[in-house]
Order: structure tokens, then sequence, then C-alpha cells
């Protein structure tokens, strides 16, 4: 079933163009990865499938709706900074995430902060950058979402937890859903993506299957990646 | 939706005004006292200079972060990093808008309960409970009963003027902060020039609306009713300043929902 379709879709940032006329189409149940150089449009599509940014033109939908409150209330979004009030607690958290989002499960997060060794009363501004970001990821991840976008969830955190965010999306996300996960660190990733599409310069240089593509070219996807970005650079 | 954002923003307003309402009260009954209690000669010197200047930051402080806090709840929660969640809840954006000018409202009205119970309680620690019992008195005369009675309606469209005055400024605010984010950089002074553009508008509008005003007898008319009934031409009056000020609050809201929900640019 699709879950995440673009129509031609473009988006400028003056006359600079972000995303040129793609066509995507990404089924549920599976852990697509959307990677990219800097500025190849991840950030932005990503943006526009949350209604964060609107459509120059084209049409993106999810679950078959134009972004709206209706689509936030089954897609959970993580960004690619420090999106949580800083001034709450744990506790303060927890219940402004059961309030606003339905599908929130809380048992689910209380078990993952136990697991990760997290609590008290202590703000998130005073907690560590990296005990912040899996704080975050484990909020994303506990809800019952239709639609996970993740934006840079590994960017800038130590291999270790690295492991911990991508053993979180793994054990956590519903069967159902569709996963996207935006990076540009391929390797950690590659392990659990079904699916890949590389973004560049605005437009889909290729969307496959991941075993598909390492049965195809012979190569890891990051080895792939690696030698057609070097060609593509040059 | 609007009511758990609107406890929400309660929530993030209290943890900073409550304290400072607490300190201010605390304060007031104390400044009663010692203007009871200590001698003359000593609250006359350096002391009581101190106790007067100290109430009155204080009464300085609740209005300033007041005003902060209803602005830097919009800037940062909304178009700062916290956006990013703010705008990812399942609710529309003019949803987002209104709960914050719900909020400013609510706290402008406890601050200004607390400014009121705060001069209560000065009043009330330098003169003991007698003082309360003669103002009560003053209002219970006859006399001042039926005065208010008779500017009753003036009174509460008096209310209701503050009310959408406050929701107006602070719209107009949002709007200008709305604009200046449209700018990826210097957003803080294109917002700032925003607001100066919209009171030059504002300025020229007003005049056109008086010229409008006296060219068409309004004012005339208005003047008659004034002569022969003043509280019914001050009704008048602000009935339409109220009118004036709504179309104020619809105008920029739809211009900040607008830059909002069209054109958001988060950092």
């Amino acid at each position: 079933m699709s879950m995440l379709e673009c129509t031609a879709l473009s988006k400028n940032y003056g006359s600079v163009e972000a995303l040129r006329s793609i066509d995507l189409t990404l089924e549920s149940g599976r852990i697509v990865g959307l990677v990219g150089p800097n500025g190849s449009g991840k950030t932005t599509l990503i943006k526009l499938a949350q209604h964060l940014l609107t459509p120059t033109s084209g049409v993106i939908t999810i679950d078959g709706m134009i972004p709206g409150p209706q689509t936030k209330a089954i897609v959970s979004y993580l960004p690619d900074r420090d999106f949580l009030p800083q001034w709450m607690n744990l506790d303060e958290l927890m219940t402004f995430y059961h309030d606003f989002f339905p599908d929130f499960n809380p048992a689910k997060a209380a078990d993952m902060l136990d697991a990760l060794g997290v609590s008290g009363r202590q703000p998130l501004g005073k907690m560590s950058k990296g005990t912040r970001e899996k704080v975050q990821l484990i909020f994303t991840m506990s809800r019952e979402a239709k639609v996970y976008l993740l934006d840079e969830p590994i960017a800038g955190v130590d291999p270790a937890t690295r492991d911990y965010i991508l053993r979180t999306i793994l054990s956590n996300y519903s069967e159902n859903a569709l996963v996207l996960i935006s990076t540009h660190l391929i390797t950690d990733v590659e392990p659990i993506l079904d699916e890949v599409v590389f973004l560049q310069k605005g437009t889909i240089e290729l969307h496959e299957n991941a075993d598909a593509l390492r049965e195809r070219t012979g190569k890891s996807i990051d080895g792939y990646f690696r030698e057609v970005y070097r060609c593509w650079g040059n | 939706m609007l009511g758990k954002l609107i406890g929400y923003e309660t929530k993030a307003f209290g943890r900073i005004m409550v304290p400072l309402y607490i300190a201010m009260l605390a304060f007031a009954l104390f400044t009663g006292l010692s203007i009871r209690f200590v001698p003359e000669d000593i609250m006359q010197g350096l002391p009581g200079v101190l106790i007067g200047m100290l109430y009155g930051v204080l009464m300085m402080a609740i209005i300033i972060m007041t005003c902060v806090l209803s602005v830097t709840r919009f800037y940062k929660n909304l178009l700062g990093q916290e956006g990013y969640l703010m705008f990812s809840l399942p609710t529309d954006t003019a949803t987002l808008i209104v709960s914050k000018v719900i909020s400013v409202l609510i706290w402008t009205g406890f601050s200004t309960i607390v400014a009121f119970m705060a001069i209560a309680l000065s009043a009330l620690g330098a003169g003991g409970i007698e003082a309360f019992r003669e103002l009560l008195h003053f209002f219970r005369h006859p006399e001042i009963l039926q005065h208010l009675s008779q500017i009753s309606g003036v009174l509460i469209l008096t209310v209701l003027m503050i009310i959408a005055g406050t929701a107006a400024s602070i719209v107009r605010i949002y709007a200008g902060i709305a604009i200046g984010h449209q700018f990826n950089d210097h957003r803080i002074l294109f917002s700032i020039v925003a607001l100066i553009a919209f009171n030059i508008i504002g300025t020229i509008w007003s005049t056109l609306l008086s010229t409008f005003g006296f060219y068409t007898g309004v004012f005339e008319s208005l003047s008659r009713i004034f002569e022969a009934d003043t509280v019914q031409g001050i009704c008048i009056a602000q009935t339409g300043m109220i009118g004036v000020l709504l179309f104020q609050v619809a105008l920029f809201g739809i211009l900040t929902w607008v830059l909002l929900d069209r054109r958001l640019n988060l950092e």
C-alpha cells in the first residue's frame, strides 16, 4: 500500500531549486534510506511531507492525504536538531506526548528510558547531547505511527549511540509502517534498509531495493554510493 | 486541542511568572507591615527608600516579564527549534496562534490581578483589617453604588476594550515577527522594521478614518449624542473602538496565519 507519494514535486528557495519535479512512491512496511550529499534535497523532502514547507508545484501525499493535521496524527517525525522543549523533564515530556499524540505509547517510552538508564527530574537542557538525542529518538519511536520520518538520526553521535539508535529503530517500528531515514552515513544504516533512494541536486538518481542493488552492482550500497557520487562530483 | 495547548502554555508561563507573583505579594505585605511597625523616622530614611524602590522594581519586573514572555514564547516556541515539535502536532496553524494569544490574555489578566492584590496587601499591612473595612464601606455607600450602576456599561466596555487592545497589540507583534522570519538573516531587525511599517500604516489609516468621520458628519452626530447623554456617547465611541481593534486582530491574525502556514521558514 502506497504510504508516501510525490507527483512532479518541486520546491524552490528563491531562485534555488531544492527539489526538481520528483516522482516517488514508498510503500508501507519498508525501511527506506534517503541518501545523498549535503544540499541534495533530503531535508526539504521530509519537511514537505510534514507540512513544514509547502511545495512550489506538484503534490505530496501521506496515506492518500495532503500533509496537514490528519497526516501529522499518523507521522512521527524526528528533525535533525534539538526540537524538544529544553525546560521540560522526562515526566513533563511524557505528559506532553500523551496529551498531544493519541498514538503515543507511554509504557514503551518508559521501558526504553529504563533500558537506557535515563530518569529523574533533570530538564532536557541539563542532559548531555548524546542523551538528549537518545531521548528524542525514544519519544519519536514510542508512537505507534504509520510513517516515521527520521532526519539524520545518527549524525554527530558516537558509534555506541549509533548502534543503540539503529537497534531502537529496528525493534520499535510497527511492521506495517513506513520508515524513511535521511542520512549521508550509509555504512551505518545499510544493514537495516529495505530500499534506498539516491538524491542528487534535487532529483532522484536511483530508487531500488537494497538487496537488488547490491546484487546488481556487486558492491555494498555505501561502496556504490561513493563510486557514483565521485563520478557525479566530477 | 486548543485547551491542551493553552494548558501547556500556562505551564510554560507559570514556571517563570508564579515565583515572581509570590515574591511580589510577599514583598507587598512586608512593605505594608514595615510602614505600620517600623518607626516613621527610619522609614523616611534609606531603608524606606530601598523598600519603595524594590517594590517598584518587582512591579516593573512583572509587567516586563509578561511582555517579554508574550513575545518570546511565540518566537522561540513556534519559530525556534521547538517549532519542529509544535508544527508536528496534529492541529492546524490557526489553533497554535490562537492558543498563544489567549494565553497572553490570561497571563496579562493574572499580572493585573496580582498588581492590584499587591496594592491591597500593602494597604492591609499598613492599615490592618480596619483599612479594608473602610474601603468596603466606601464601595457599599448608596451614592457610589448608584453611580457605579449608571456607568456599568462604560466599565464593561472599558474591560472589553482593554482585552481587544491587548489582543490587537500582541497579534500585530506576531505578524511582525512572522514577516521577519521570511528572511534568512537579520530576522529580528526585519521584524522591527515590519512593526515600524505597521505603525506608519496605522497612523495613515487613523488619519484617513478621522477625515472620513469629519466630512461625513459622523463626528458631529457623535458629539450631539455625547452632549445629550454623555454615558451613551462614551458607549458608542467605545463600541466603535472595539470594532476597530477586532478588525486589527482579524487582519494581523490572518497575515500571521498565512505566513506561518504557507511560508514557514524554521531555523
